[in-house]
């Protein structure tokens, strides 16, 4: 993912387009989330992140809009555990094979 | 050509029917639209159930424990398995087992315990790697990989693309050149490759139009496997591969035809109930004729699908029939969801409903497994060359 980090504040937020995509979550000891924003979304990759406003403070966010989500973000996981031997702590997230993506 | 569905066989298609539509779809509801997996405890439910039904492994002969269906009927329960949003590449979700690695019932009694029963209990995932970049519509020329001799080891250099499932998988099949590149097809050996030989590397997925789905491009750089990796003969691994493309392009066609049966029957309910300039969609005459070109499509690609399943199981040679369901399967189904989703309008491109990804995938159809102009190329062939005869005269 080429786009830079952005601290996770609502003015940043307002600028995401409510496409579908995927994202990356970061606090100051690294990537702790990958998700994306899928067919159920409401309001997109905005609407995805907006969930992780309030989830504690100093967090950073960087996103990639795409129609292949789903390879993509497959892509992304895979990626981070081979670098780090095990996916990452994902707090926030259900499994969304089996929540959707409502 | 006699083709009446048997009492057996109606029964199994209700069977699988009832399994889509009270186990599968309402899966969907929750699960996002591009969805092609479900989590393991899921799967596993599902699975019992097949197992039950007696269906599991639904590819696989009787003799290594699978349902041992005939080609007809499984094209028939095809038609079936494949009427939900991934039913195109993931019919049921593999509840009736993982796609067949039927080169493997060909191993050794080593390469069986290793590989194939592993795979049939779903504890092992393995993908097949024919297609190169420089080209997959003929292998037997395309195929640049080499595996060359080093003592009894075999040293293999090379590149494939767009194949499955190879980031997730515990070993695949690796089709490479061991004779010269003047050789063609008899030059070509499948070896066995364990993911984690060093050398194998999966270097990247590949996005495409479907997006709950990785393709993946993969580098052999000095891959070394012992002799017993070869499976079948060295220099056999060309009919390894022609002989399971071929089979698999019957089912192939008849999920294309399940996607097109589902997308029209939702075409003909909606025109009855969608009103438009005062009176339903089905009384104006360019959308009734719309649905008969559907039938249309729908019927004549069914005959012919089912006439290559009933050929390949009489023992005859049927790879022009293959060639011609293949053709037609996946281009009437093209055009089928193509009007389905002009007769829901703007509903009909949205991920509300399922056609636009069938849209999507089917696009893919008309390439995979052989492109409708190889297939072209296969029936010409036998008109040409004298071997083929009509169907009045088999």
């Amino acid at each position: 993912m080429i786009r830079p980090w952005l601290p996770l504040t609502a003015a940043n937020l307002a600028d995401v387009p409510g496409a579908l995509g995927v994202f990356e979550i970061s606090d100051p000891s690294g990537v702790i989330a990958i998700e994306y924003a899928g067919g159920h979304s409401s309001f997109g990759l905005r609407g995805r992140l907006e969930r992780w406003l309030d989830e504690r403070p100093g967090l950073s966010f960087r996103y990639e809009r795409t129609n292949s989500y789903l390879s993509r973000y497959r892509e992304l996981v895979r990626a981070f555990e081979n670098e780090h031997g095990e996916p990452p702590e994902q707090p926030n997230r259900t499994d969304q094979r089996l929540e959707g993506d409502r | 050509m006699s083709l009446p569905v048997t009492d057996v066989q109606r029964d199994l298609i209700d069977l699988v029917r009832r399994f889509v539509s009270t186990e599968i779809v309402p899966l969907e509801f929750e699960l996002d639209p591009d969805e092609s997996e479900l989590s393991a405890p899921v799967l596993e439910r599902l699975t019992t159930k097949t197992k039950q039904m007696g269906l599991y492994n639904i590819d696989v002969p009787e003799e290594f424990g699978g349902a041992g269906l005939d080609t007809v009927t499984r094209t028939l329960l095809a038609m079936e398995m494949s009427q939900h949003r991934a039913g195109l590449y993931a019919p049921c979700y593999a509840a009736f087992g993982q796609p067949d690695m039927g080169q493997l019932y060909d191993g050794t009694d080593e390469q069986k315990e290793r590989y194939l029963y592993p795979v049939l209990r779903a504890e092992k995932k393995s993908f097949f790697a024919l297609t190169e970049p420089s080209g997959g519509s003929d292998p037997a020329r395309a195929i640049q990989t080499r595996a060359k001799r080093d003592g009894s080891d075999w040293i293999i250099n090379g590149n494939k693309t767009f194949i499955s499932g190879a980031d997730t998988a515990d070993f695949g099949l690796v089709f490479a050149r061991t004779g010269d590149q003047e050789s063609g097809r008899s030059g070509i050996t499948c070896f066995i490759v364990d993911a984690d030989t060093p050398g194998f590397t999966v270097r990247r997925v590949i996005h495409t139009l479907r997006s709950g789905h990785c393709p993946t491009e993969l580098t052999f750089e000095d891959v070394r496997v012992p002799a017993a990796a070869v499976l079948g003969e060295v220099g056999q691994g060309f009919a390894l591969a022609t002989e399971r493309l071929t089979k698999n392009r019957i089912p192939y066609a008849a999920g294309c035809l399940g996607v097109a049966m589902k997308a029209h029957r939702m075409a003909v309910e909606y025109a009855g109930t969608r009103s438009v300039f005062g009176s339903t969609l089905a009384e104006h005459e360019g959308i009734q004729w719309m649905l008969v070109d559907n039938e249309i499509d729908l019927r004549s690609a069914t005959l012919i699908t089912l006439d290559a399943a009933e050929r390949a199981d009489s023992g005859q040679p049927f790879r022009t029939e293959v060639a011609l369901a293949k053709i037609v399967a996946t281009e009437a189904a093209g055009r089928v969801v193509d009007r389905a989703i002009q007769i829901h309008g703007g509903y009909g491109v949205t991920k509300d409903l399922p056609l636009e990804r069938w849209y999507r995938e089917l696009r893919i159809r008309r390439i995979g497994e052989g492109s409708t102009e190889t297939q072209k190329m296969i029936v010409s062939r036998d008109l040409l060359r004298g071997r083929y005869r009509g169907l009045l005269d088999r």
